[in-house]
């Protein structure tokens, strides 16, 4: 207390004199300064005007009187296809991200070019961010979220801002809770608000005209593990809300709040207490309370059912030994009343998660012929690779899905059986001979080599540090969050998707969990990282079988899917481009460089009597992808061309193609794989590092390789460009000096974990010099 | 340790805060509100500012713990503030140059705001220091708005 008075007195006392002197006085010349450098500033590139233009916020405050107001949607309101307006994350309720718009079709798309590019997401260039967010439009503004959860409202027609909302999270210690990297995946909008759920577990109205903050609530604990990426849904003045942190030993919930109040309704636990339905499905050991099923992803709802859909993550930690059962409701379809969030049906897609086999894709509502009916269906695309489509009154399958015998291991509590859907698998359920081989280039300095195992789905982990089972999909395939879609006029569904694999050692005893740790359950876990083939898929639903699948090559599928009415299917891709597949037969119809990874899905509206397609091109963690602050809507009538290096230029700030070309355009091809060792000594250029790791006690690289190899090249992948979590090294500025290096593997931060006890001060200098000087510097 | 270190960084930003951005924003001038300046402009956003700077008065000095009601409190009173001022119509470049920086002064506490809703207090730090370098209280003066570069004393 007396500490306190000291310091009001001493410091009103200096700030009175600095005033008073009529001076500025610097605080801190903080980690945060060259962050904000540009705050409230915008850059827009507008058709017929490729040059830059600054607008400020007070001039885009002006632009705000004409924003208008979201009423309080009603149910058929949120439940039409969208058209001239794209109003929730999805969609619709149905989450189908199907437009009825089709001035831009199969015949016409190759004339589509940018209207304008306006830059947003100064804040969320780091590599540990990701921009994951689908934008809203309605009635001429967007609304559209960045991976520091900033967000942004935007005229449609023009680019200008009208006003952002920064709230200035914390980075630590929020980003060590936060997996797998910072993001935002959209908001919602309705009652002349914009609800935005917060990475520290707020969840927060925005007044609409504004954006200044009209309610905020706590609805998860964020150090405790918790986080929030989804986007929440606006239904009937209720706010529905997820929560991630599976990888953190969370309880998932699902939380309803009252949209005019921010007041909690009611929260529904998705791992039962042994009193509720499906509490017997987990030991009487409290395991439930860590259990994982957290929602990665926003809900569906049926008004005429009333019932509401979503999809839960893994069980926790993914090691199973200390949570015999069947783990209800983990890894499940869960439907609730939409009202009072009591429990209707649940369907298991995975007994007994041991692979980390969540559902964070959204759950969607299909309505057409299936199986030889006229449905209604809800489905989701899994990281086990296959699609689980239920009647949505049931929960029943609609195409089979027996129960089929698995190897077991009673060590881990497998559970005899699992589903496999009879519907094709949109990724392979055996690892791929490309997912073994990346998987052996990252234990390649392992000591001793382990083998690496290919092995099909629902293979037991392995208790054997030399033998790894390397399982399909995981943590590193199937379809993660982004989103599928499906088109109802042709009765085709659509799911981006990529074949990687992962495995890991079951340890001799569980880990014990620390709140605000990772409680995965195992320190050994290989993968083949995101850059292994990616695959876009299209389901025939009236017969559940393939219609066509496009795979690329070394490319994992990761932004989601949005078809419309004029027959395409829109999707982003990794290396910044922006392509319109034909749906009927996936033919490539026009392709757009956005000048940065385009992790993405889009969102298609109507403006000033046009179509228009947006897509937020920022880069993704996870995939490893080039990091940008480019927002793009496209028309017809556009004539901005493709990002080439000067218009995507930002400091601080990488784009696609930068990393292996000095110029735009072609650069990506080679930004995950092959960029040369020499540009990764050319981007180090003006660092003070290099030289520093030869100086002083002389750390050893090449015992350096051998300590990333095992500690980080799960996150970072095999080569330190990227991998399952953790960033492209070669994009991250502490990484070019030796000092910064073992800085940042000593502390951790911004996602990454402190190795400082973990790793001694010898294997920290190791592995920093490994990192310098062979992933950086290319030697 | 860490803990005393925030305590003081954080009133340190409150003192700056109540201080500087407040009553104009930190100019030196006196505690008169008769006001200087000859044309409307200055009659009315001396009046504005001798309301706002009362009203800003009245919040006193906060303990840690009433920080972000502090700062709300605080944003309400200066967005208030600024929307007076502006409806004005300055007319002289030093007029003008205060109403912009008043504008200008209105996002960053409202961003302060969020900072400190989000319990990120360095952020908070950060943008106080945006603040002061408006330099409100000069352009307050150069415009003769002396009650706009009045600081006012936090009642207790």
């Amino acid at each position: 207390m007396k500490e306190k008075d000291l310091g009001l007195k001493f410091w009103a006392a200096v700030a009175v004199s600095a005033i008073g002197m009529g001076v500025a006085i610097a605080f801190v010349a903080g980690f945060f300064l060259g962050h904000f450098t540009g705050h409230h500033t915008t850059t827009t590139v507008v058709a017929g005007a490729p040059a830059a233009e600054e607008a400020t916020l007070e001039e885009t405050e002006t632009a705000a009187n004409g924003i208008k107001l979201a009423p309080e949607f009603t149910s058929d309101e949120l439940n039409a296809e969208a058209g001239d307006n794209w109003i929730t994350n999805g969609g619709s309720l149905t989450n189908d991200r199907y437009s009825s718009l089709d001035e831009i079709n199969t015949e016409n798309v190759k004339e589509l070019k940018g209207d304008w590019m306006t830059k947003i997401g100064q804040n969320a260039t780091a590599a540990k961010f990701s921009a994951e967010g689908t934008a809203l439009e309605y009635e001429g503004t967007i609304y559209i979220s960045d991976g520091a959860d900033d967000v942004y409202a935007i005229e449609a027609a023009t680019g200008h801002r009208l006003w952002t909302y920064e709230p200035h999270l914390p980075p630590d210690p929020l980003g060590e809770v936060v997996c797998c990297g910072w993001d935002n995946r959209g908001v919602a909008i309705g009652d002349g608000m914009v609800f935005v759920s917060q990475l520290n577990g707020a969840q927060v109205a925005l007044d609409q005209e504004s954006g200044k903050v009209k309610w905020s609530t706590p609805v998860v604990k964020p150090k405790s593990g918790f986080s929030i990426t989804s986007a929440p849904l606006y239904y009937n003045g209720r706010v529905y809300v997820g929560g991630s942190g599976g990888e953190y030993g969370v309880r998932g919930r699902l939380t309803a709040l009252d949209a005019k109040t921010g007041k909690v309704d009611w929260r529904f636990y998705t791992t039962p207490s042994p009193s509720e339905t499906g509490g017997d499905t987990w030991p009487n050991n409290g395991s439930y309370k860590t259990g994982g099923a957290s929602l990665w992803n926003t809900p569906t709802v049926d008004p005429k059912l009333g019932m509401l859909y979503f999809s839960t993550s893994n069980a926790s930690p993914w090691v199973g030994n200390a949570r015999k059962g069947e783990n209800l409701f983990t890894a499940s379809i869960v439907a609730l009343d939409a009202e009072t969030g009591e429990y209707k049906w649940h369907y298991q897609q995975v007994h007994h998660d041991l692979w980390d086999f969540d559902s964070p894709s959204p759950t969607v509502l299909f309505n057409g012929e299936m199986n030889g009916e006229m449905r209604e269906g809800v489905g989701e695309p899994s990281k086990t690779g296959w699609v689980y489509l239920l009647d949505r009154k049931t929960g029943k399958p609609i195409y089979p899905i027996p129960e089929v015998k698995v190897p077991q291991d009673p060590s881990q509590n497998t559970w005899p059986t699992q589903p496999e859907p009879t519907m094709e698998p949109f990724s392979p359920i055996e690892a791929t001979p490309e997912a073994v081989e990346k998987t052996e280039e990252a234990v390649s300095g392992d000591k001793p080599k382990p083998k690496i195992v290919g092995s099909k789905i629902f293979t037991p982990m392995s208790s054997d540090p030399t033998s790894i089972n390397l399982v399909a999909n995981s943590a590193s395939g199937g379809d993660n969050w982004p989103p599928s879609s499906f088109d109802p006029e042709k009765d085709m569904y659509f799911v981006c998707s990529q074949a990687g694999a992962l495995g890991l050692v079951v340890p001799p005893k569980p880990q014990k969990l620390v709140a605000g740790q990772s409680f995965i359950g195992s320190d050994t876990v290989v993968s083949s990282g995101f850059n292994t083939t990616g695959f876009l898929t299209a389901y025939d639903m009236k017969t559940g079988k393939i219609a066509w699948q496009n795979e690329f090559e070394g490319e994992s599928c990761y932004s989601g899917a949005v078809t419309t009415a004029g027959g395409l299917v829109f999707v982003g891709h990794n290396n910044g481009d922006f392509v319109a597949y034909n749906a009927e037969n996936g033919e490539e119809l026009w392709s757009f460089q956005t000048g940065a990874g385009a992790n993405t899905t889009a969102t298609v509206f109507e403006d000033e009597g046009e179509e228009k397609v947006a897509i937020y091109a920022g880069g993704n963690s996870l995939a490893a992808t080039s990091h940008g602050e480019n927002f793009w809507v496209f028309s017809l009538n556009g004539t901005v061309e493709p990002a080439k290096g000067e218009e995507a230029e930002a400091e601080g700030t990488t784009h696609a193609g930068e990393e292996s070309a000095e110029e735009g355009g072609e650069e990506a091809e080679g930004a995950e794989e092959g960029a040369e060792p020499e540009e990764g000594g050319e981007e180090a250029e003006g660092e003070e590092g290099g030289e520093e790791a030869a100086a002083g006690a002389a750390p050893n690289a090449e015992e350096g390789k051998e300590v990333f190899a095992e500690n980080c090249s799960t996150c970072h992948g095999a080569t330190g460009h990227g991998g399952n979590g953790g960033p492209d090294l070669r994009t991250m500025p502490l990484a070019k000096t030796q000092e910064g290096a073992e800085q940042q593997v000593t502390n951790g931060g911004g996602g990454m974990p402190p190795f400082k006890g973990v790793l001694s001060e010898e294997e920290i200098s190791n592995v920093a010099a490994y990192v310098v000087e062979d992933i950086v510097g290319g030697k | 340790m860490k803990r005393r270190v925030r305590s003081i960084s954080l009133l340190f930003v409150l003192a700056t805060v109540g201080l500087v951005a407040i009553a104009g924003c930190g100019g030196g001038g006196s505690s008169s509100s008769s006001g200087g300046g000859s044309s409307s402009f200055a009659s009315g956003a001396n009046a504005a500012c001798t309301s706002a700077n009362k009203q800003i008065a009245a919040l006193g000095t906060p303990e840690q713990d009433e920080v972000l009601s502090y700062l709300e409190s605080t944003e309400g009173v200066i967005e208030k503030l600024h929307k007076e001022v502006a409806a004005l119509d300055p007319s002289g470049a030093a007029e003008t140059a205060y109403a912009e920086g008043l504008a200008t002064a209105v996002p960053i506490l409202t961003d302060m705001t969020n900072a400190a809703r989000n319990e990120n207090f360095d952020a908070v730090r950060e943008l106080s220091d945006e603040l002061i370098q408006i330099h409100l209280g000069e352009l307050a003066e150069k415009a003769e708005l002396t009650a706009c570069a009045e600081v006012p004393t936090a009642e207790s």
